[in-house]
């Protein structure tokens, strides 16, 4: 069986929270363990009273992998979840180790053995494991790349060291881990530039199978994908406004100036670095910000991304990165970014984010002008003022049908024509793709935007809630020396994406949005406040704990009824042939149990002892004893043995 | 599924590929950090998981490349009981002598069945007694099934033991507990001796090939000692031994007139006298209990057939007894009839035959007609069924004709409504009630 080592448990909970800044829980946690040492009394507990104890874990699991994944960024997601899990785990340990019970069984975790009638549980080493929880939830902490080898592997040694084999000499045991030490060293630090040789070099290649952020200088749009376009109903981020409109606010992450096959694309994008005028503070435009403001609840899933922004946006504050750099195109993006709950974006009327038209805002191929010269006479409309050319392309397209469905297109057939003169239906991407086209075919320069539109209000949280559907494309247009939103997509397009939504989401919604507001009102709290419940509620749980202990029944260790020790004295047991007993079996020559010594000396071959047993037996077991000159006939030829024993013992050596 | 999943059953249930032999308690758990480790540490930006799977795959692979080493210096022998009953443990030794230099300390021994592996089509067929009570995975995956098959063909359960240090030049003895799980006759090939890394994680194994055969002996329940076996008390209490006359002399039955080729010194000279004509004395033949055990295994159905069998073993050491005689008869390639008493064999043996027996795929008819011949020399019988149906109705009806005393016991896998005059139905699971119930019933025959 695998014995464990005194006050490894608390050493490792310390370590832990050491490691993950939490030593202010660790302390007492490994304390209160610990004493067990020290208190001799321990607790009855039922099988019953642990299943209890670990449901209740289970449930806290549960419960924090719904929060954690409500809540967090995936990936951070397990990190989260593995940081606390010796918090989780720690009542059914502490339970453990004050109660009458050596070891748990199986079925205390897994419900499904419990009903099972025909298994035998097997035996659940909760310490050990425990043991190992603390180091993985160490290892969640990458600040100290540099020692947390060496803290695990102390850990992993001591316990080893304590169950080593007794047929091995502590000297190979220790070379053994030396040589372990080396190699997992090696093997680390291949792991790690393994790692990130493959992330270099498999960054662009994802970059192109994976969409997961906008990219400022490119976009993919789905536009000649066939069949329907499957859209997530995820709440990506949710907003709050000052003031709450009844238009649907755009939300513009970047936007593009090149068509390009399918794509868009930006080809100057400008990037400047905006002022920090204030810490978290930053501001790209001379006029202070007003009290109009938009509270993103947005959590990153990189240390780098695209901030949404309205068209009008001058500011944003409380946003936790190392650098913004803002486009002349009007994308914010952000680097080297902190988790942060929520941050503020400040915007002003009148203000535009997008830079003066460039002459790649009217570009356009000859291949692509003739798709709208088919479609629209030219000539006619340059002889329009712009506002009436915008007019019309907008009229143009409001027999258009929004639909995510599209099927098979004709032989030959580009995207652009097929949707203008056959289906005569899309989605966003084709009404912004067509629109811009189409405008620069008439002379006004327009921009390809992708961003999100905002109109999902969600009483429960007074917010508007943004998900992965309200993803749109829409069109910016310069004419009256401004720039103007052109949103050709039929109107009715969230109603249709709505349509599309699971039944069960307004549950999953519910859930999501009660995790939020927990969260939210926990992160308005001031640290003091924090540390303060934290503290009010292990107390609380402290005093449950003891009060549950204390009304259960005990019982008490080493008490004297228990600890009493029957002691004899044989006579005899001084004689001095028992030394060459002991030096015998030191050299792996024992006598077995209930073996005489004459057997065993015939056994092992010593049949010079013969002789000095009669005078032994007689010191042991006569009840008058051995006399004087024998016991002292005994001593010398006893010294004599031992001395040649340790002669012959020198010379071997 | 299972058909799908069974060559995965095989592969790792396979001996030599036992990892759990080779890894220690300690090993196991670093095996499963290892899997958890690499798991989480696969983005080694994110976390430093990556670091302690390095250390344990390393602390792990070392470990089994030392265990290869230091290896023990011992001969094993093992020390194996004549007989094992079915379903009872027992212990045997081994005994380990040291034959190296030096003290042999923290050794591990296994020992070795030969494992049958269950074929695909008995595995498909043969559900684990009691399977539906298991949860839905496990029904769906099949290893309990399967590993509750390849034991029972197996046969023998033998636990690993440590192995008290062994001195230089001196032995150990290992008390081994065993469980055989069948009947029949098992075989043990190898001892494997373990001795673990410095790091106590991996065990390097030697292996001893040593054949052994043990025979497993049937389940038997127990019958009461006032049980009466049917036809046992015939004309004579006790048979035999209660005989009035010795040596050559018979029991006197009557006189009669003399008659050519009488031997001349049975003439009763006071009759003859009287009569004036020669009287002899007539003798009736010694008389001695015969007994029939008749066995139906004529049903491939290894549960019904188990406890048939157990239910005949219990009978055979009832009916024994060194002056009558017990026909054991059942069916293999033909019907076979093993007699034991009065010198001609002992119920040891017919425990050994017992053991053996298997199903047979001869027509339950055959054995009947076997034992109506035999009836006439039979003093009573105890028909032992697998199922109750014309065939054995029959034979039932015809043995009564023949005024044959008979025990009747029918094993069912249901509760039997229908009760028949004289046949006693012994549910599964419920056999050694149903035979107490029989013992108690006995005062109304």
């Amino acid at each position: 069986m695998m014995r464990l080592p005194l006050y490894i448990q608390g050493v490792a909970i310390l370590c832990w929270g050491w490691q993950v800044e939490m030593l202010l829980y660790a302390i007492p946690m490994a304390l209160l363990l610990e004493l067990k040492s020290h208190v001799n009394r321990r607790w009855v507990f039922s099988q019953k009273e642990f299943y209890l104890l670990a449901d209740i874990t289970s449930v806290v699991l549960v419960g924090l992998v719904v929060y954690y994944f409500a809540t967090a960024r995936v990936t951070h997601f397990l990190f989260f979840l593995v940081q606390v899990m010796p918090m989780v785990f720690y009542p059914l340990v502490l339970a453990r180790n004050y109660s009458t019970t050596e070891k748990l069984t199986l079925d205390v975790f897994f419900y499904s053995i419990r009903n099972d009638a025909m298994s035998k549980p097997g035996i659940l080493e909760l310490d050990h494991i425990y043991v190992g929880i603390c180091l993985v939830a160490m290892s969640t902490q990458v600040d100290s790349r540099s020692w947390y080898l060496l803290v695990a592997a102390a850990l992993v040694a001591w316990v080893l060291y304590v169950n080593r084999p007794a047929r091995y000499n502590p000297a190979i045991w220790l070379s053994l881990m030396a040589m372990v030490l080396a190699v997992s060293i090696a093997g680390v630090v291949t792991l790690r530039e393994s790692h990130l040789l493959l992330k270099k070099k498999s960054a662009d290649w994802l970059a192109g199978l994976i969409r997961s952020q906008t990219d400022p200088f490119k976009t993919q749009t789905a536009l000649g994908r066939v069949g329907e376009l499957k859209l997530s109903d995820q709440i990506l981020f949710r907003v709050a406004m000052s003031d709450r409109s009844s238009e649907p606010l755009l939300l513009h992450e970047a936007s593009y100036d090149t068509p390009w096959d399918n794509d868009w694309m930006l080809l100057k994008p400008g990037f400047k670095r905006v002022q920090q005028p204030q810490q978290d503070t930053w501001r790209w435009h001379k006029r202070d910000p007003s009290e109009q403001t938009l509270t993103f609840y947005l959590e990153y899933d990189d240390d780098k991304g695209l901030l949404p922004v309205p068209q009008n946006a001058v500011a944003v504050e409380g946003f936790k990165a190392v650098e913004l750099n803002k486009s002349a195109y009007g994308a914010v993006r952000a680097i080297g970014i902190t988790p942060q709950p929520d941050y503020r974006v400040h915007y002003l009327d009148g203000v535009e984010i997008n830079s003066l038209p460039e002459s790649s805002d009217w570009r356009l191929t000859e291949e692509q002008k003739d798709i709208f010269r088919r479609v629209i006479d030219v000539d006619a409309e340059i002889l329009l003022r712009p506002e009436q050319r915008v007019q019309h392309v907008e009229q143009f397209f409001e027999d258009f049908k929004y639909r995510l469905y599209q099927p098979e297109m004709e032989f030959a057939s580009s995207p652009m024509e097929n949707f203008l003169n056959v289906t005569r239906a899309g989605h966003c991407e084709y009404f912004a793709s067509a629109t811009a086209m189409m405008l620069r075919t008439v002379d006004i320069p327009a921009r390809y935007v992708v961003g999100y539109s905002v109109q999902e209000y969600s009483p429960m949280i007074g917010m508007y809630i943004v998900r992965s559907r309200h993803a749109h494309a829409w069109v910016i247009a310069y004419f009256q020396n401004r720039w103007h939103v052109v949103d050709t997509t039929p109107s009715i397009w969230l109603e249709t994406e709505t349509q599309e939504s699971a039944y069960y989401q307004p549950v999953l919604d519910l859930i999501a949005n009660m995790l939020f507001m927990a969260r939210h009102w926990w992160n308005q709290q001031t640290e003091d406040a924090k540390t303060l419940g934290w503290l009010l509620l292990a107390v609380a749980l402290f005093f449950f704990l003891i009060w549950r202990m204390m009304g259960s029944p005990q019982i008490k260790l080493g008490s004297a009824e228990t600890d009493a020790v029957i002691s004899m004295e044989y006579p005899g047991t001084e004689s001095p042939f028992y030394r060459i007993k002991s030096v015998l079996e030191q050299q792996g020559m024992w006598r077995y149990k209930g073996e005489s010594l004459s057997h065993w000396i015939a056994r092992i071959n010593r049949d010079e002892l013969l002789d000095l047993l009669p005078i032994h037996y007689k010191w042991r077991f006569d009840p008058t004893g051995a006399s004087v000159s024998d016991k002292k006939r005994l001593n010398n030829a006893v010294d004599n043995w031992m001395r040649h024993a340790h002669e012959v013992n020198s010379d071997e050596c | 599924m299972h058909r799908f999943i069974y060559p995965g059953h095989v592969r790792i249930t396979r001996p030599n590929d036992k990892r759990s032999r080779r890894s220690s308690e300690m090993g196991r758990f670093i095996l499963t950090g290892i899997v958890i480790t690499a798991a989480l540490g696969i983005d080694t930006d994110l976390t430093l998981s990556y670091q302690l799977f390095a250390f344990l795959l390393g602390l792990y692979v070392l470990a089994g490349f030392a265990s290869r080493y230091n290896k023990p210096n011992v001969s094993v022998k093992r020390l194996l009981p004549v007989f094992a009953t079915a379903g009872e443990a027992f212990t045997y030794q081994v005994r380990v002598k040291n034959e190296g230099d030096k003290v042999e300390k923290d050794l591990r021994i296994t020992d070795q069945p030969r494992v049958i592996v269950p074929p695909l089509e008995e595995y498909l067929q043969t559900p684990e007694p009691g399977e539906e009570r298991r949860n839905a995975y496990d029904r769906f995956i099949g290893f309990h099934r399967y590993i509750w098959l390849q034991r029972r063909k197996t046969g023998l359960m033998v636990e690993s033991e440590k192995v008290p240090a062994v001195p230089i030049g001196g032995e150990s003895i290992v008390q081994m507990k065993a469980e055989p799980l069948r009947r029949g006759v098992v075989d043990l090939t190898q001892l494997i001796v373990s001795q673990p890394d410095p790091t106590g994680l991996v065990y390097g194994l030697t292996r001893f090939e040593q054949q052994d055969q043990l025979i497993v002996l049937p389940k038997r329940y127990i019958i009461s000692p006032a049980y009466v076996p049917p036809g046992g008390r015939h004309y004579q209490p006790g048979g035999v031994n209660e005989s009035q006359s010795v040596g050559e002399s018979d029991e006197f039955v009557s006189l009669r007139d003399y008659r050519e080729g009488d031997r001349v010194r049975r003439i009763h000279w006071p009759s003859s006298a009287k009569r004036n004509k020669p009287v002899v004395k007539e003798f009736r033949d010694e008389y001695f209990v015969r007994q029939a055990l008749v066995l139906d295994n004529c049903l491939d159905d290894w549960e019904l057939l188990e406890e048939v069998v157990s239910v005949a073993a219990s009978f055979a050491v009832t009916l024994e007894q060194s002056d009558s005689l017990l026909d054991l008869m059942f069916l293999a390639d033909r019907v076979h009839t093993f007699t034991i008493g009065r010198g001609l064999a002992y119920g040891q043996q017919l425990l050994e035959v017992l053991a053996t027996i298997q199903p047979s795929k001869k027509r339950f008819e055959t054995l009947s007609m076997s034992v109506l011949r035999h009836a006439r020399l039979l003093s009573g019988c105890v028909l032992v069924l697998m199922s109750w149906d014309e065939d054995r109705l029959a034979l039932v009806t015809q043995l009564s004709h023949l005024n044959v005393p008979l025990e009747v016991l029918v094993l069912t896998r249901n509760d039997v409504s229908a009760t028949q005059e004289g046949v006693h139905f012994l549910k599964l699971g419920e056999v050694e009630a149903g035979l107490a119930k029989l013992t108690s019933s006995r005062g109304v025959r």
